[in-house]
């Protein structure tokens, strides 16, 4: 009877010697303190962050550091610690890249790209004049009618966070089969999934085409970055090839970014609005030690001109819209003048 | 890692220098086992911060023992993870599916030892995370093949203790999050990734840089009952010097839902 004891005690002594054994593999839990957080996030941000060599931005890292770091000590308060966090954000001018107090509301850190410009956007406006309460919808976020007597086919898209087969997408198409041309509204489309707005692009091109590369970062160092070299297919299904008429605005970001990009190179798309907010990049995120959530872009698109995407994309013709005139969308009338000529 | 790997040659080299022995006793059984799992995570690419916690354990096998033992069975983990230095929490849910082929080195009436290898088709972990958004869902998927050594030794008519432990040899393994982004860092490097389809779903992951250990120590009670304890470590790099880091330590009891044992006795007098 002695044994099983002994191997019972074996057992015990064994269970508590392994326990959690795999955490003598990982590196030590980091400190929470001021310097540690900010040593964190800027560790985080020297090997992540992909955008330091854009020139549009005009970025000095190590001074941003040798700066940012002379600000820090424990004395320091939360709210004074994540000012020093705030002011870096607003140095990069990327609304990709932000941070937050996790669960603590308290804290939010953006750059706000609506500083620039005007919105040119008013969705009363559109539902009024245009919409009518007369449309149809596909999904939660896409409204499309025919204007203009059947000539003109118009879509909103407002963001690409809804998932479109390719079967009913070829339903919204065919539904303008006898139009002269479309206007693609994604004014104040914020972004969502890149494969969604791709996908959707994919349906205005008849060949395969080059668009640009997008840089990854793959590694901690300055050079470390992988080149995907990008282009759009066609469909299998209906496409589209007459004129099509894109309307944009300093909201149209990410995901939407992406849909421009892609259908920039087709000569039968016209941009027509005001400057795009950028949003090239694709973004990681996670947790500082502190709790504090940090997003930053860890990849830039380049387009197949070498231009830097992340600050917008300007228009082939710029309308801005006329607060002050309620009696039509300015930027709307001028892609119906595009499409038909009156 | 080389220590692992180190041992593991010690394992097989001492295992191998027992002579083959052989057994007529045919074993059939078929075990569903619970029990409770500590877990563990921590992954450098992102953060240092160690996230653990406890996750429910279910387990089902069915194995086949005459002259050699094969086993095919699924466990997996239900749970949840906190970080130690923050307020947060994340889901967990990692599952496999298995098949175990064991080869007699030693027969002997004391205690049986045992090598051979251990496939696991499907090794499936998924990790939702509060708060985040494209880092918010880890996935990572693979088959595995792993060496197996197993020790066996009858304590008494009621006690048989035995002891087994596995080493990855390779592995077709996967993980969606790569060094900068929510992609499988194969795909980015090879300059394959792309918006108009998504990336494929495997790449190789070679042994040196994906270790993966387990051992399990079982003390069975009658006909019928284990007790068991479990340990398994993973921990692979897709970037050199940042590894992800996950395992647990599960208390386990399993019962014999059907256990039959045949001895034929009047060939042994032969």
């Amino acid at each position: 009877m002695k044994r099983p004891i002994y191997i019972l005690s074996f057992l015990v002594v064994l269970i508590i010697s392994m326990s959690s054994c795999e955490k003598m593999f990982m590196k030590p839990n980091p400190e929470t303190d001021n310097l540690s957080i900010y040593d964190e996030y800027w560790k985080l941000l020297d090997e992540k962050y992909a955008m330091w060599d854009n020139p549009d931005k005009k970025l000095d890292k190590e001074a941003l550091h040798s700066y940012t770091r002379s600000l820090v000590n424990e004395s320091l308060s939360q709210d004074s610690l994540f000012g020093v966090f705030n002011y870096i954000i607003q140095q990069l001018k990327d609304g990709h890249s932000w941070i937050d107090g996790g669960k603590n509301d308290n804290f939010s850190s953006m750059y706000d790209i609506e500083l620039i410009g005007d919105r040119n956007y008013d969705e009363d406006l559109i539902d009024s004049l245009y919409l009518k309460n007369d449309y149809k919808t596909l999904g939660k976020r896409m409204k499309y009618k025919l204007l203009e007597n059947g000539k003109v086919g118009y879509i909103e898209i407002r963001s690409w966070t809804d998932v479109y087969t390719a079967e009913e997408m070829d339903d919204v198409l065919n539904y303008f089969a006898n139009t002269e041309g479309l206007i693609f509204d994604v004014r104040e489309n914020g972004g969502g999934d890149p494969f969604m707005s791709t996908f959707v692009a994919r349906h205005f091109a008849d060949k395969e085409y080059y668009l640009g590369e997008e840089r990854f970062k793959t590694g901690p160092g300055e050079n470390d970055f992988s080149i995907q070299k990008l282009y759009n297919t066609p469909t299998s299904g209906v496409i589209y090839t007459k004129p099509v008429m894109v309307l944009t605005n300093r909201l149209c970001f990410s995901a939407t970014t992406t849909f421009v990009y892609t259908l920039d190179p087709l000569p039968n798309v016209t941009f027509i609005g005001a400057r795009t907010g950028g949003g090239s990049g694709s973004s990681a995120d996670d947790y500082l030690a502190n709790g504090w959530h940090w997003q930053m872009s860890t990849s830039e698109f380049i387009d197949r001109n070498g231009l830097h995407l992340d600050n917008g994309f300007d228009p082939d013709i710029a309308v801005a819209l006329d607060t002050n005139d309620r009696s039509q969308d300015e930027i709307i009338e001028r892609a119906i003048h595009e499409i038909t000529g009156i | 890692m080389k220590n692992f790997y180190f041992l593991l040659f010690l394992v097989i080299t001492y295992s191998s220098g027992f002579a083959q022995d052989s057994t007529k006793t045919r074993l059939f059984t078929f075990d569903v086992g619970v029990g409770g799992a500590a877990t563990s995570f921590q992954d450098v690419k992102y953060s240092t911060v160690h996230w653990s916690g406890f996750g429910f354990t279910p387990r089902l096998e069915l194995s086949w023992r005459k002259k050699f033992i094969h086993s095919f069975g699924v466990e997996g983990i239900l749970g949840s993870e906190q970080p130690k230095t923050f307020d947060g929490g994340a889901k967990t849910y990692w599952g496999v599916a298995f098949y175990k082929f064991l080869y007699p080195l030693k027969l002997d009436k004391k205690y049986k030892v045992f090598v051979g290898a251990k496939l696991e088709p499907i090794d499936l972990s998924l990790r939702m995370i509060d708060g985040l958004y494209n880092n918010g869902s880890y996935l990572i998927y693979g088959t595995n093949m792993k060496a197996v050594g197993m020790f066996e030794q009858r304590i008494n008519n009621e006690w048989l203790f035995s002891a087994d432990l596995g080493f990855q040899l390779f592995s077709f393994m996967n993980e969606n999050m790569s060094f900068g982004y929510a992609a499988d860092q194969n795909t980015l490097e090879d300059g394959k990734y792309n918006y108009n389809e998504m990336t494929a779903p495997f790449s190789f992951t070679p042994f040196w840089k994906f270790l993966n250990v387990e051992t399990n120590i079982n003390f069975h009670y009658g006909k019928r009952w284990v007790f068991s304890y479990v340990w398994h470590m993973q921990q692979s790099y897709a970037v050199k010097n940042y590894r992800l880091t996950r395992g647990y330590s599960a208390l386990m009891l399993s019962y014999h839902i059907i256990s039959k044992r045949k001895t034929p006795k009047s060939k042994d007098k032969k």
